[in-house]
């Protein structure tokens, strides 16, 4: 309501434009529509619009959200020229006194029999309306306020038209029987009254919101008219009584003189609504029962066309949350209830299923167009080519690898070996191996050590690879001392006899070196008493020298 | 109140049983999905505004399903199937979104 009359100033050229054409076309009524498709249409654009139109698209919301869907009708023909054809059947259909019988329509119409008799029926009501709308346009407020008043107020109406018929002043008159009927309904709720002058603080702004609420509040409880709006597969019934009630209206047009040829002018309807917006003030304080529609009333004679949409926002809010609430609570169980309630079934389960299918991975591919699954297989197949290049990559480097740790160990072996060799030869490890054994035995002891050191050159000559002389490790730095007791040490150590020679080497080159003529046996033998015997066999060297540890020298 | 009850007895039934989609179906699922969607959220809108009709809502939903599908087959027949689907689905996000808006103004009142 609120919408309606902010955005009255704006449209108006239009509306009684379309006005003109709703007189002049209903007579074909075949023109119109079927009100399901009209019903379709009118989503449609919206959404439509939506897209296109941003700034619009907010007003027409707020517009059409106050419930008054003739000015959404208004704005959208002023947007869009090429639809104003099927413009004039918004009007009536929401024109009419209780806007609930225009919701409810769409079902009970689509059958377009009854629809064509009540055309007449409506335009004469599209009429009436735009002389009810040039007196504060007062039928949203009867759907809207639980007045009694309504049909008191229809009645009146219903009789205007003939006495306008005859007098100008009609918009005087009818506003007059308005003032009487609603004071009458004022009675009824006080309330409302403080409503409004809560309202006359704040008309406009959205923080007007809490006078809004209680006025929706209010007309909640006690009001059945907006239930009946907002439920539109409600009885049918009731709706047939306006159509009824109506034709009397019909005539009025045909009989006011003034009206009939006065439709067709655009002008014509305007200036009639207009005296009554800028009356509005005047009766605002009596008015009040209609808090919603008096602001915006108010604002937009005060303000004219600058006046936006605003004040309509926080009637949207309201109507919007009843509506849905309404549609929620009282559950309703109709065919056509459950006809929605199996599709958003379905449209449940085919989201869940869609959902699962998405979420495993092979009911892709099941689902997948043949585009894709190429793209797919060219991707899988990529994928592994290029895996396998990276396999044979990583297996040319492990073989790689393998090799080098072949290399070190076989490096390392050898490394051992040589160690072990350099510590026997070093004298640093026990050692054992076919060999000879040498005894020299000196009873006289006649023997130096010239003929000790003598024997062991021999055995070095002859090939020995590690001597031992009575426990004592024979290494290169060894040497034999004559001792002054006539004795004879090696490296510090006094030997004692018999002088025992073990020796690590080949037996067959060692002995017979021994026993060669002027050899080291021949030389023993040539000192009294003394004798050297020569015995093959498995020798063990144990006789160790301690590692000696270098200070200074490194490894080069 | 029973359309909702409805859309959660769908959702329970489908999780729960999750059949199988026809192949030859599948690729047209997901866009009817939306494409219905789209309908619920302008019936929802349509409810606000107050002109909701039962018909009406039947008949765009069953008729926004099969046209949306009916582009995705064209499409895949034509060979522009996957950008046809993307297409359609950016056309009906657009009105989702749009239809979205008017249901919070009504709402919520922003």
């Amino acid at each position: 309501m609120q919408s309606r009359s902010g955005n009255e100033p704006e449209p108006d050229p239009q509306e009684s434009a379309d006005g003109a054409g709703a007189g002049e076309r209903d007579p074909f009524t075949p023109k119109v529509p079927p009100v399901g498709e009209d019903e379709d249409r009118d989503q449609d654009r919206d959404q439509d619009r939506n897209e296109g139109e941003g700034e619009a698209e907010a007003d027409e919301a707020e517009a059409e959200s106050g419930a008054d869907l003739a000015e959404t009708m208004d704005l959208r023909s002023l947007s869009e020229e090429p639809e104003v054809k099927s413009v004039p059947r918004r009007p009536k259909k929401h024109a009419g006194p209780m806007s609930s019988e225009t919701v409810k329509k769409p079902i009970g119409e689509s059958d377009d029999e009854p629809d064509q008799p009540e055309q007449p029926a409506e335009s004469a009501l599209d009429e009436t309306v735009s002389l009810e709308d040039s007196a504060a346009a007062s039928d949203d407020e009867d759907a809207r306020e639980p007045e009694p008043a309504p049909a008191e107020t229809v009645n009146l109406r219903d009789l205007l038209p003939e006495e306008s018929a005859a007098t100008e002043p009609e918009p005087e008159a009818e506003s007059e029987a308005k003032s009487e009927a609603e004071p009458a309904a004022e009675q009824d709720r006080p309330e409302l009254a403080e409503t409004v002058n809560l309202r006359d603080l704040l008309p406009e702004g959205p923080e007007g919101k809490s006078p809004e609420e209680q006025a929706k509040e209010q007309p909640a409880e006690p009001e059945p008219p907006i239930r009946r709006r907002t439920s539109p597969e409600g009885e049918p019934l009731r709706r047939r009584p306006m159509p009824g009630g109506q034709p009397p209206r019909r005539p009025g047009p045909g009989q006011d003189p003034r009206r009939g040829p006065g439709y067709p002018h655009a002008g014509d309807t305007g200036p009639r609504r207009r005296p009554p917006s800028e009356h509005a003030p005047d009766r605002a304080p009596n008015r009040r029962p209609a808090p919603e529609s008096r602001p915006g009333a108010a604002a937009a004679a005060a303000s004219g066309p600058a006046a936006p949409a605003a004040p309509a926002k926080p009637v949207s809010v309201s109507l919007g949350r009843r509506r849905l609430l309404a549609a929620f609570w009282p559950p309703r169980m109709s065919r056509n209830q459950a006809v929605v309630g199996v599709l958003l079934g379905a449209l449940g389960a085919a989201l869940a299923i869609q959902v699962h299918a998405t979420n495993t991975s092979d009911e892709i591919l099941r689902g997948a167009r043949s585009d894709d699954l190429v793209n797919i297989l060219d991707e899988v197949t990529s994928r592994g080519q290029s895996l396998d290049a990276e396999l044979r990559n990583l297996e040319t480097q492990n073989a790689a690898i393998q090799d080098s740790a072949d290399k070190a160990q076989a490096a390392l072996a050898q490394a051992q070996q040589k160690a072990k060799d350099l510590q026997i030869l070093a004298g640093t490890v026990k050692a054992k191996g076919s060999g000879i054994t040498l005894t020299i035995t000196d009873p006289q002891n006649q023997l130096k050590s010239a003929t000790l050191l003598n024997a062991l050159e021999e055995l070095r000559a002859a090939g020995a690879e590690v001597v031992q002389v009575d426990g004592v490790r024979v290494v290169v730095s060894s040497s034999f001392v004559d001792t002054a007791d006539g004795g004879i040490a090696l490296d510090g150590h006094e030997l004692t006899q018999p002088y025992v020679y073990k020796v690590i080497g080949d037996p067959n080159t060692l002995g017979p070196a021994m026993q060669i003529p002027g050899g080291v046996v021949a030389t023993v033998k040539s000192s009294p008493g003394a004798n050297a015997a020569i015995t093959p066999g498995q020798v063990l060297v144990d006789a160790v020298v301690p590692v000696p540890n270098p200070d200074y020298a490194k490894a080069g | 109140m029973i359309a909702a009850i409805g859309l959660v007895i769908g959702v329970i039934a489908g999780v729960v049983f999750h059949p199988t989609v026809p192949a030859g179906l599948a690729p047209y699922l997901p866009i009817a999905v939306v494409a219905a969607l789209d309908a619920v959220f302008g019936g929802v809108r349509a409810l606000l505004d107050g002109i909701f009709d039962d018909k009406v809502f039947v008949v765009s939903f069953v008729s926004n399903v099969l046209v949306a599908a009916l582009i995705v087959y064209l499409g895949d027949q034509l060979g522009v199937g996957s950008q046809l689907t993307t297409g359609v689905v950016v056309v009906l996000g657009i009105r989702i979104f749009s239809n979205a808006a008017a249901i919070r103004r009504h709402i919520f009142h922003a």
